[in-house]
């Protein structure tokens, strides 16, 4: 059980809260995978509240605070709008499976109104760490006005010229996305074997949103020959949290059951590793000193590493300690 | 004291190298080195028609419709509309069916070919008819883009810049043979020398050149490289004559040309070869080429404009 504090509360689309929440102290900092979810209660008066769970829009590469968001239905969250700045509350988590697959040739998110909270935070994961994979977000909503965290989307397409947005709205006009890849209706079949295609084979599907949408979306992938092993769900429903007693017995929670196909859980080491991995596998960019010197050859990209040496040395000072081998200033046919 | 810095990658299919010169120990190098090559990556992850993900791609399947587009993608096509228009038609940047069609379907480098996303159903459209918006770009209707003429130098263009903006005063940097080069080598008061490959042996000079001190570009282009043959048994190469929607019929092997930037340099050597060597003195007045330097497949085997460019 970890101690948080409200930091920041805002709507980031017509009905979509968000809040900000930063630990109490440093020790309630905690761990967590992006695409994880978290449970959030708070004490009203001196009587506990019901606790629901939200996935964590904020990546972990996101230091200092962490972000759930809610639509804004029923009392709980109609309550946890009405929080003030400073209130604390408490998080347990981080739960769920629902992570970056990290054998991936590529990712394509799918996700269906407020779906797109762990989508959001598996993105930011994979901009901020860098990660060399085509990324495409293909997101539904029912009007543009229902889009959520349009900024945070823009930057992170600035930041990351892998990743791709598009915005499926089923109704309404859509000039408040002028400037972006959007579709006017659902989620369909060519969209989804366009963002396919675009991937390449390997790439890894994970669906987050209502249970029809869920249903429809794994369905049409199904048809479009991608195997169970690559699509990853993520389904937002009510339901009655099983086996808890006490202050919690017979509350509703929204659950988020994880049915993640051929895929276990992954460490957060080996999730390290992996994308470690992948960055170590680009050539490195230690400046190479052509004469050997000190600076250190580059690993695998500097000189010595390709057989394109000139034929003719150029003029260079002599003096200079010949370089082994120097790539000489030439043009070649292109 | 300087000393020469270089670093050298594969890069848009082929080789890309950056030099400078910086003295012993500049702690700047290590990012200056980062950056620039953060710039090819994120270049080639926008431009590259051989990757469904690049931004290209995207556009190129938006054809006859505005496509969202980012400023690096508005100012890269209308910088290849600009010089469609002032290259008298030998110029195009929407020849990408007709070079699928002529065979050229894979990429050289080490992209997958099979990555390649078939275009062969586009046809030859007009450059001027490329729009270009607040945000969106669009290409006409059947159309589909390709940045291979333009882009090597475009970007050279681009990292010239950053290096310049960065106090590096003395450097060549070269993407796939074209060239861009500022200030002098080590030791040198003549700039960079740098040689012109041979178009029977590429392992050969044919010609040199020295900078002397300028910032200048130098490209060669020409259809002794990518060349083959198709299934049917017709032989086909990469240079594209937007006026015919063929491989280009010119007696140029190759063309170098010496200009202020290297996007001038990239197109204007790719008009050259399209145009043939009778046009070439022509082409050469009016479009501002000063030195230039054919290798031809007939007598006299040879066309040197200006003097910059020697024979080795």
């Amino acid at each position: 059980m970890y101690k948080y504090v409200i930091t920041n509360s805002e709507l980031t689309s017509r009905n979509v809260l968000a809040l900000t929440l930063k630990p109490v102290s440093r020790p309630d900092l905690f761990p967590y995978k992006a695409g994880q979810y978290v449970t959030i209660g708070w004490k009203h008066g001196e009587r506990p509240t019901p606790v629901r769970c939200f996935s964590l829009v904020t990546s972990p590469t996101q230091r200092g605070a962490v972000k759930i968001a809610m639509t804004l239905q029923g009392d709980f969250t109609k309550a946890a709008a009405t929080l003030a700045i400073g209130q604390e509350v408490t998080l347990r988590g981080p739960f769920g499976d629902f992570t970056l697959e990290p054998e991936a040739s590529g990712h394509v998110m799918i996700a269906g109104g407020i779906g797109i909270t762990p989508l959001l935070s598996m993105l930011r994961y994979a901009t901020d760490r860098g990660v060399k994979l085509p990324l495409t977000l293909l997101y539904g909503c029912r009007s543009q006005d229902d889009v959520s965290f349009l900024p945070e989307f823009d930057e992170l397409c600035r930041l990351n010229p892998r990743l791709a947005v598009v915005y499926a709205i089923t109704s309404g006009p859509v000039d408040k996305l002028a400037g972006r890849q959007v579709v006017s209706g659902y989620i369909d079949r060519d969209l989804l074997k366009k963002a396919g295609q675009r991937q390449g084979p390997g790439a890894e599907f994970y669906i987050c949103g209502p249970p029809k949408f869920m249903t429809a979306m794994n369905e049409t992938l199904e048809e479009l020959g991608v195997g169970s092993g690559y699509i990853h769900t993520e389904s937002f429903s009510q339901g009655k949290l099983r086996g808890q007693t006490g202050l919690y017995a017979g509350i509703y929670a929204l659950t988020a059951l994880a049915i993640v196909g051929g895929v276990g859980l992954m460490s957060a080491k080996q999730l390290a590793s992996n994308f470690l991995n992948s960055q170590n596998s680009a050539p490195a960019v230690t400046a190479a000193p052509t004469d050997g010197g000190s600076a250190g050859a580059g690993v695998g990209s500097g000189v010595g590493t390709g057989s394109g040496a000139g034929a003719t040395p150029s003029a260079v000072d002599t003096s200079t300690p010949a370089p082994t081998p120097y790539y000489q200033p030439r043009t070649k046919v292109s | 004291m300087n000393q020469r810095y270089q670093q050298q990658r594969r890069a848009l299919g082929s080789e890309a190298v950056i030099t400078l010169v910086a003295a012993v120990g500049d702690p700047r190098v290590k990012a200056i080195f980062e950056r620039a090559w953060e710039m090819v990556e994120d270049f080639e992850q926008r431009f590259s028609r051989f990757l469904p993900s690049s931004e290209l791609s995207w556009l190129n399947q938006s054809d006859g419709a505005r496509a969202p587009a980012t400023p690096a993608m508005q100012r890269v096509a209308q910088t290849a509309r600009d010089y469609a228009e002032r290259s008298d038609g030998l110029f195009s940047p929407l020849l990408l069916g007709e070079l699928q069609r002529a065979g050229y379907v894979g990429s050289f480098g080490v992209l997958d070919p099979a990555a390649d996303i078939d275009l062969r159903d586009r046809g030859v459209q007009a450059a001027a008819d490329i729009e270009i918006g607040d945000d969106w770009v669009m290409i006409p209707a059947g159309s589909a883009l390709d940045f291979g003429g333009i882009g090597k130098g475009y970007l050279l263009d681009q990292l010239g810049d950053y290096l310049a903006g960065h106090g590096v005063a003395d450097f060549w940097l070269s993407l796939g043979g074209d060239m861009l080069v500022d200030g002098h080598d080590l030791g040198s008061t003549d700039g960079w020398s740098i040689a012109v490959a041979d178009a029977a042996d590429p392992a050969a000079d044919a010609a040199r050149l020295t900078s002397g001190g300028r910032h200048l570009a130098a490209a060669t282009s020409g259809t002794v490289k990518r060349r083959g043959a198709r299934p049917d048994g017709a032989a086909w190469h990469h240079i594209i004559d937007p006026r015919t929607g063929r491989p280009a019929e010119t007696d140029v092997l190759t063309a170098t040309v010496v200009a202020p930037s290297a996007t001038a340099a990239d197109v204007w050597a790719k008009c050259l070869v399209i145009g043939g060597s009778a046009a070439a003195k022509t082409f050469a007045a009016g479009h501002g080429i000063t030195d230039a330097y054919l290798q031809l497949s007939s007598k006299p085997r040879r066309l040197s404009i200006g003097k910059l460019i020697t024979k080795a």
